[in-house]
């Protein structure tokens, strides 16, 4: 080996603390973009096809009981591949001998073995229940502790008690695909119906089309046709369900998500690039004597420039090593956790070729790039000023009359002595720690720029966080009551209320009403379901946050306030504007009075008053429906008094569906979020590991260079916690002022992420809110991070003894 | 090879005489590297007194600077022991708390100056107060611009070092280890980078400290100033081969040569203790 090969071995060997540092900088942004570049791939391709692979319905129709007949009418419709009917129903169950009762969603099939449209997947046990036998979806299993083969304690609507076992637990891709807050399933056959006290007739058909089963518009159409079809022969259709074949319902979420997490990852590498830059800035300006002395020996710039060039591609390639295997496996740990969140299945474990390839070039291309200046800078260098060791601003400096101080540094001069003048002296250790700070003025940026975007990330990521739980919060606003009370046939508003307010800690009841149908275009084609919400028009519960127009009535007839989902399809849509609607099969015109701001995910919300849609649905002063407010708020409050007034209804004999806390339902959204979130803060994090591992390299290469002045320290009386406290306080200052920009620069960050979110997740901007606990985690976080970061180089420090300091120079 | 202090066992070597400020004790320092074993001190017994201004002469390489250091408390001994105004620096105490030591006690002046860049010379001056913790915090300021003052450099106190002359420089570090009143200096070829006017002033001032009772100890290879001291000692090959103490007849005689008598001699002569011996000053 030629002596200069050799002598950049010992440069990637002497040094082992560079080396790992300048090795951990690429890879940790090889890494990170490889998991994300890797998921993606993963995520995109596996989603779909698991998916696809389970024969999702292209229409579902939500509608009134109906028996075979329908159903083969259905399945003979031209267009139509394959139809199913299913009975779904929700039922409250527990395991025996515990008080707790989850509501599951019952799915009645037919036929299990011929079974062709949303197959389940077999995860435990039988994957076909006999009568009196019930599958759950796997995720039920979170919701409920039972296990395979044990029973579970059904509860009628008359209030009395079936027992079945559960003998196999599957997976149902199809299962609130689309819908956060979908409660969990379970699977009985049509034999179990009755037992239940269901009727065996189905409420849902489940329809493949023959072919155009990706293209939305035409299954749109078809849906639009069927439904035609079926209210004209007297069956009506609630609502109905859109999908493509092959495209997962939440693809789009998923990928938006995965493009900001990609975004993120971009970031990261750049971060990584400018801590890449400053370690070799540092490395070039130690190894200035060599390079004198190469050249001095007839070493020729190019020659120096590949030697170091060399050195560069040697530390490119160990972080290969270690980010390639680390970023495959993370990649597939990121996307096995995203299929578990998203219930489907992933095809299993592989290398994602092109984000090896991504990989490749990142880890190659970037500290190249990186080191490119300080690499041909140095090569450039006179063999005298290379001699002469010192690149520094004005370390080591001669005073000459012509050298003039920065003004940088005049200020801070300046300023000492006006506070001094003032009868403030700054102790002067503090004083070396501060003018430090400022010394390498271009080290001390790229080090900021690495710490303060990790900290404007962390802390605009808690900012999303309580953007989406207000968001979800305001939501719950148009429909989420303390208790929500809901009964199998209509009652009389006054009969409730008065029973209701019987129960203690109820204050308020409300009866409200439910209408669906479809918005219709100009030609009266259906464009998307429409689900009329219809409480009293002077109710408290309703907070709407609206967009334009006013909010409802009690005198107002077929008027409502519609959610700007509406204005997908109506783009110029203003209050004062008609509406063509189809409600019960009746094609009617409403009149918009307001646009209000909604997550639109099961078509398009309107609210309409309570006076109005009780009369429309000959249900005066009656309801299915009830909202009660109570004294408390709080979940277990909540919890305890729809326990309550569950079963005081149902003891009087009320026919009672469902008796939910509010709560419940925010909670369940807010948890599928908080994974989101979760995501946005391992990419945060990740930023801040990149930052302070920057820093850590920034002061021990700090430490390093001022070696000479340690030991002077040291020659005056500096003890070791002197001598630490001064590197210390720099590395503290550095994390203050990286702090202080961090929050600058959070405040367009959180309207950045927060805008991307909502957009991805709710299709619509959403309101930024802020929180003092990001700021709080990461002022703390950059404080500890900065103390750590200077710890290892301030012992470093503090260990040196003044003759090696002196031998240094 | 002659020695400056007898053989003496290890209890007598650990009371030196009171007015001993420096008293080195059969100081050995090896070197170890891959090439080999070097011994740069090679047992050195020397006593320095109290208010005596001593040179230390000898070729590169002869051991000077390792002597200095050992005087000083920044390299350790391999054998030996250092006393230094009493106290023993080199056993039971960390390396710690001799810097802590060091700024209380000694003042070091180096060649480089090695003022601190970023701070003003006022804000080096008050710095080893600040180490030392030395005088009340607000008390420093006001001291430290008498050490610039007594050096001439109080205009200057609020520039930074790469403002002023490589001379001024030098007598801002001598202002600096003056700051907490130690009673030894200890300076490493202070004039090796001044022009000799500056390295008059330099010595002009060791010499009036000295006049004022500190003790004072300079390495140097320049001839000219060995005759400035009262005590000169030649160090070759890590030995010491000579030790001349020069009578100064007064500050209106200053830089006039006195007759000078080997130490070595009179030591030998009455085998005095490891503390300081009776000074011939024939």
């Amino acid at each position: 080996m030629k002596p200069r090969w050799r002598k950049i071995l010992h440069d990637l060997v002497d040094n082992r603390g560079r080396t790992l540092l300048v090795v951990l900088s690429i890879a940790v942004g090889v890494f990170s973009i490889g998991v994300i570049a890797g998921a993606y791939q993963i995520i995109s391709r596996d989603m779909s096809a698991s998916y696809s692979a389970n024969k999702p319905a292209n229409i579902e129709l939500r509608m009134t009981d109906f028996d075979e007949d329908v159903l083969a009418s259905i399945h003979n419709q031209r267009g139509v591949a394959d139809a199913e009917g299913r009975r779904v129903f929700n039922v409250r169950v527990r395991v025996p001998g515990t008080e707790k009762w989850t509501t599951l969603d019952m799915v009645a099939f037919e036929d299990f073995e011929t079974n062709a449209i949303n197959l389940l997947t077999p995860v435990q046990g039988q994957s076909i229940p006999d009568r009196r036998e019930v599958l759950l979806e796997q995720d039920a299993l979170q919701h409920l502790d039972v296990s395979l083969n044990k029973l579970l304690e059904f509860q009628l609507p008359d209030g009395s008690t079936k027992t079945m076992p559960v003998v196999g637990i599957v997976q149902d891709t199809a299962a609130g695909a689309g819908d956060f807050l979908a409660s969990p399933y379970g699977y009985i056959s049509m034999d179990s119906l009755q037992y239940l006290g269901q009727p065996k007739l189905f409420n849902r058909a489940l329809v493949i089309l023959s072919e155009d089963g990706d293209d939305i518009f035409r299954i749109r159409e078809m849906g639009a046709e069927l439904k035609d079809t079926l209210e004209k022969s007297g069956n009506v259709v609630i609502r109905s369900r859109f999908s493509q074949t092959h495209e997962h319902p939440l693809a789009d979420t998923v990928n938006a998500i995965l493009g900001i997490l990609m975004a993120l990852g971009i970031l990261i590498v750049f971060l990584s690039s400018s801590l890449i830059a400053n370690t070799l800035n540092a490395l070039l300006n130690q190894h200035l004597r060599h390079i004198g002395v190469i050249k001095l020996l007839g070493g020729q710039r190019r020659q120096v420039f590949r030697m170091y060039l060399t050195l560069i591609m040697a530390f490119a390639l160990l972080a290969l090593l270690i980010a390639i295997p680390l970023g495959g496996q993370g990649a597939y740990g990121l996307a096995l956790f995203i299929a578990g969140e998203m219930n489907f299945n992933l095809l299993g474990y592989r290398i994602v070729p092109m984000a090896l390839w991504i990989q490749i070039l990142v880890g190659l291309l970037v500290p190249l790039i990186a080191g490119l200046v300080p690499v041909i800078n140095g090569s450039r260098i006179t063999v005298l000023r290379a001699l002469s060791g010192n690149l520094a601003e004005y370390e080591n400096g001669q005073a000459t009359a012509a050298e003039r101080l920065p003004w940088f540094d005049w200020m801070q001069v300046k300023l000492t002595r006006l506070l001094a003048a003032r009868g403030i002296h700054i102790p002067r250790p503090f004083v070396i720690s501060l003018r430090n700070t400022f010394r390498r003025k271009s080290r001390l940026a790229l080090t900021l720029f690495t710490l303060t975007m990790g900290g404007a990330i962390f802390i605009a990521v808690f900012n999303v966080r309580v953007t989406l739980h207000d968001y979800i919060g305001q939501i719950g606003k148009y429909f989420v009551a303390d208790v929500s009370l809901d009964f199998d046939r209509p009652y009389r508003l006054r009969e409730v209320e008065q029973m209701a307010m019987s129960v203690d800690g109820v204050e308020r009841v409300e009866g409200w009403q439910f209408v669906s149908g479809d918005l219709l275009d100009a030609n009266r084609g259906v464009l998307e379901n429409i689900n009329v919400f219809a409480p009293p028009a002077e109710s408290e519960l309703v907070e709407p946050i609206l967009v334009s127009g006013r909010w409802i009535h009690p005198s107002d007839v077929r008027k409502l306030a519609i959610s700007e989902g509406a204005l997908e399809y109506f783009p110029d849509l203003q209050p004062g504007d008609p509406v063509n609607l189809k409600i019960e099969g009746r094609d009617e015109v409403w009149e918009v009075v307001g646009i209000f701001k909604f997550v639109d995910r099961e078509g398009v919300l309107a609210y309409a008053p309570y006076e109005y849609v009780s009369q429309m649905n000959n249900l005066a002063n009656r309801s299915y429906s009830f909202r009660l407010v109570t004294s408390r708020h709080d979940r277990p409050y909540q919890d305890a008094k729809a326990e309550e007034l569950d079963k005081y209804f149902r003891d009087q004999g009320f026919s009672v569906r469902v008796v939910e806390a509010g709560q419940a339902s925010l909670d369940t959204a807010v948890e599928s979020l908080d994974t989101l979130v979760v995501f946005l803060l391992i990419m945060a994090i990740l930023t801040a590991v990149v930052g302070s591992m920057g820093l850590t390299g920034t002061m021990g290469m700090n430490v390093l260079e001022r070696t000479r002045e340690i030991g002077i320290m040291r020659a005056i009386g500096a003890d070791d916690r002197a001598v630490m406290r001064t590197v210390i306080a720099e590395g503290v200052i550095i994390g203050m002022i990286s702090f202080g920009l961090a929050v600058l620069l959070s405040l367009p960050f959180t309207y950045l992420l927060s805008t991307i979110v909502s957009l991805a997740v709710f299709q619509t901007p959403i309101d930024v809110v802020f929180t003092y606990m990001g700021y709080a985690i990461w002022l703390g976080l950059v404080l500890a991070l900065s103390a750590i970061a200077s710890v290892l180089p301030a012992r470093n420090a503090a260990r040196l003894t003044i003759r090696e300091v002196l031998a240094y120079e | 090879m002659p020695r400056l202090a007898p053989n003496l066992d290890p209890d007598q070597a650990a009371a030196p005489a009171p007015e001993a400020m420096i008293a080195l004790r059969g100081v050995v320092k090896t070197f170890k590297s891959a090439a080999g074993e070097f011994t740069a001190l090679k047992g050195i017994d020397l006593v320095i007194d109290r208010g005596e201004f001593v040179s230390i002469v000898g070729k590169s390489g002869s051991g000077k600077s390792t002597l200095l250091n050992m005087v000083t408390g920044i390299d350790h001994p391999t054998q030996g022991r250092v006393v230094i105004g009493g106290t023993d620096i080199y056993t039971g105490i960390t390396e710690s708390q001799r810097s802590k030591w060091r700024g209380r006690n000694l003042g070091i002046v180096f060649q480089f100056f090695q003022l601190l860049p970023m701070l003003t010379l006022l804000e080096n001056v008050m710095l080893s107060m600040d180490f030392a913790e030395m005088y009340d915090f607000d008390e420093r300021p006001a001291r430290a611009l008498d050490m610039l003052k007594l050096v001439g450099l109080e205009s200057f106190a609020n520039k930074l070092p790469l403002l002023v002359s490589t001379g001024q420089q030098q007598l801002a570090a001598i202002a600096r280890a003056l700051a907490c009143d130690p009673p030894l200096l200890v300076a490493d070829e202070p004039t090796g980078n001044l022009d000799s006017t500056s390295a008059g002033a330099i010595i002009d001032l060791f010499e009036e400290l000295a006049r004022r009772g500190k003790t004072v100890v300079m390495v140097t290879h320049d001839p000219s100033l060995t005759s400035r001291t009262t005590r000169n000692i030649v160090i070759a090959d890590g030995v010491l081969i000579g030790d001349t103490i020069r009578k100064h007849s007064g500050p209106s005689q200053k830089g006039k040569r006195t007759v000078a008598v080997p130490r070595l001699m009179s030591r030998l002569v009455r085998g005095g203790g490891f503390g300081r011996p009776p000074r011939s000053d024939e």
